[in-house]
């Protein structure tokens, strides 16, 4: 009887996500592969490590930031409260809403307009006061439009910090970049990839239908297939 | 039962409120409050009254207290004795008797008229009074009469009229010399903020927004109003707030005085569940949410609305209060399939476009360069003609020859290309 108390409260919690939980809280691309994906297959597909780094990384117009909406819209629906670092003042809050975001739970934190070193500071800085402050479900550093040298400049000690920070506790940090900057830091590393891009109308008249992307995990590396989606337009 | 705390000096009302919602201003420097139930809590009377003087001395406040069976006996007692007296049921009138005429004067409805009279009748001492036939009385004084022979008595009955808390939780404070450095400035908001604090706690209350006031040596003044994402009552995490604050936002000149405003609230209290998701503490969200405000500016922190028009990239920054958790979350509107994102760029990048055959071709702008390999559009958009924000643009998705997907658009009234942002 009391085992099967405790297997409810764990499966309970598992499916609330207060948990971190076992192997099926880490990623795994090897079991979907469709078109036209809803962000509620995409994001129990990318299911990120919880108390852990994760990265998220890709050229531009691979998929990186429909991918944290995904991410933080799944996080949001369980009603935790999430944060958005925004090293470039990029996040368009009409497309998040699009994908879910519920946006009065989504605390926008605005470091600066150029993708300079003091912003990726400020970025960073806010990072550190907000995981160290805790409670949050999913906080992303969005450092994509960041130089490689600006990159290049982050201390290393930052990304330990933030791994000290999140260790016992059910946050996950999603970082996305150009390339993987946490290094042994990152549990989780998903390389993001344009195959396409999908055009409908005529070829006088093309309307941006969708983007054809892969999502390939880099870190853990037993992940095995790719997953392949389609982003609407 | 009632109690009667009677000074020149102190914030009787703080203190009377701190032991029962129901108390009196009678007059400048008295207080009378209900006790009744206060009993099964404290004890005694007697363990009532140590109690009441125990909170009293933690207040500084120096009194005269009684404990009476009705009001009019508590304040006649407590404005007429010093020290505690505590008065039993049915002995009001030894109580009273002593006292001489001239303390009715403290129940309103007294007037020094009757006074007079009595004093003229060789009426001397509350228990002359209370010997004089009441039929006699009422012939002659009418009710007042009967009236005041009741309370010589201690026989009184009355409804307290209950005096509303003050709403405004403020100080100032005059510094004897300007204070230049925040060390030493913090020493003076930390004892304005304890006593404020302890006022509302008392009352149950917490703050939501505190008003910062500092006049400065050069006779400008510094302001700052800070609003807090949940209801505050601990005073070092509202210094801590502040020394953030003021750390971001220095005053000018040398403080000469101080003055702080706190608006009450009742206190935020949450209910967490073992099933509800975790959820940032509401003092340390405040903590991190002001050290963050110090670091990027308070407008570039916050929620995102979007507002209601079609004008791009159209949205508000509102204060971040996320909502109380519950078990019922509602879930967010199902999605049929995850939408491109849109990376913008503030300001959008000017840019220069080659068109051909009325279509873009080239596009260079601040790193976004490259040939067009498919452009969707135009798509014209036009909008708020009658106020500044007004816009006219032809917008374009292009497929560009260095990876992206953008989107950029052509401002019809100045005939200048733009690049808003690049899908991702």
């Amino acid at each position: 009887m009391a085992n099967l108390l405790a297997n409810n409260i764990l499966s309970t919690l598992a499916r609330k996500g207060n948990f971190p939980t076992d192997s099926s809280s880490f990623l795994s691309l090897d079991h979907l592969s469709a078109d036209h994906l809803s962000p509620d297959h995409l994001s129990q597909a990318l299911r990120l490590p919880r108390g852990a780094i994760s990265e998220i990384v890709g050229r531009p117009s691979s998929g990186r930031t429909a991918l944290l909406h995904a991410i933080l819209a799944e996080s949001l629906s369980r009603g935790e409260i999430c944060a958005f670092i925004d090293c470039a003042d990029s996040f368009d809050p009409a497309t998040a809403r699009n994908n879910g975001v519920a946006l009065e739970r989504l605390l926008w934190v605005r470091c600066g307009q150029k993708p300079d070193h003091a912003s990726s500071e400020r970025a960073l800085k806010a990072a550190d006061w907000i995981l160290h402050g805790g409670g949050f479900g999913v906080v992303v550093l969005d450092l994509c439009d960041a130089s490689p040298e600006t990159l290049r400049r982050i201390p290393l000690p930052w990304w330990y910090r933030f791994r000290r920070a999140l260790e016992s506790t059910t946050s996950i940090l999603a970082i996305a970049g150009s390339h993987s900057i946490a290094g042994s830091c990152a549990t989780c590393v998903i390389e993001m990839e344009r195959r396409g891009v999908r055009w409908s109308g005529s070829a006088q008249v093309p309307v941006l239908d969708g983007i054809d992307f892969r999502a390939a995990s880099r870190k853990p590396v037993r992940a095995s297939s790719p997953l392949h989606a389609v982003l609407a337009g | 039962m009632f109690a009667c705390v009677h000074s020149a000096h102190g914030d009787l009302f703080a203190l009377a409120s701190s032991f029962s919602p129901a108390v009196e201003r009678t007059s400048p420097g008295t207080v009378v409050f209900s006790i009744a139930g206060l009993g099964q809590l404290m004890g005694s009377p007697h363990q009532i009254a140590a109690e009441i003087g125990r909170c009293g001395a933690a207040l500084g406040i120096q009194a005269s207290l009684a404990i009476a069976n009705n009001p009019d006996t508590a304040v006649l007692v407590a404005t007429n004795k010093p020290g505690v007296t505590i008065v039993p049921p049915g002995r009001e009138a030894d109580a009273l008797g002593a006292f001489p005429i001239e303390a009715l004067c403290v129940i309103s409805e007294v007037t020094p008229q009757l006074i007079e009279t009595f004093e003229r009748w060789g009426i001397r001492t509350l228990a002359g009074l209370a010997e004089l036939p009441e039929i006699g009385l009422a012939e002659r004084f009418g009710e007042a009469g009967v009236h005041l022979r009741r309370l010589a008595l201690g026989r009184t009955q009355r409804v307290l009229h209950i005096a509303t808390p003050e709403d405004k939780f403020e100080k100032r404070v005059e510094l004897d010399h300007p204070i230049e450095l925040l060390e030493p400035l913090l020493f003076v908001l930390s004892s304005i903020l304890n006593e404020l604090l302890s006022a509302m706690r008392r009352l149950s209350l917490a703050a939501n927004r505190i008003h910062l006031g500092l006049e400065l040596e050069d006779k400008s003044r510094h302001e700052r109003i800070l609003e807090f994402a949940a209801p505050i009552q601990d005073v070092s995490m509202l210094l801590k707030i502040l020394q953030l604050d003021l750390e971001a936002h220095p005053a000018a000149a040398a403080i000469a005085a101080v003055r702080i405003e706190l608006n009450p609230v009742p206190p935020q209290s949450v209910q967490h569940g073992l099933f509800l998701p975790s959820q940032p503490e509401p003092q340390k969200l405040q903590l991190v949410l002001t050290r963050i405000a110090g670091l990027v500016g308070e407008h570039n922190l916050g929620s995102p609305a979007l507002l209601d028009t079609h004008r791009p990239d159209a949205f508000a920054m509102l204060p971040f209060r996320p909502p109380i958790p519950s078990a019922t979350v509602a879930e967010s509107t199902p999605r049929s399939s995850l939408q491109i994102a849109l990376r913008m760029f503030r300001p959008a990048l000017e840019a220069n476009v080659r068109v051909k055959q009325e279509r873009p071709a080239e596009v260079a702008a601040t790193g976004v360069r490259g040939t067009v390999l498919t452009a969707s559009g135009p798509w014209r958009s036009a909008g708020e003609w009658w106020t500044e924000t007004r816009w006219v643009r032809d917008a374009w998705d292009i497929d560009l020859s260095d990876g992206g997907v953008y989107r950029i658009y052509l401002r019809l009234d100045s005939r200048r290309w733009f690049v808003e942002g690049v899908y991702d």
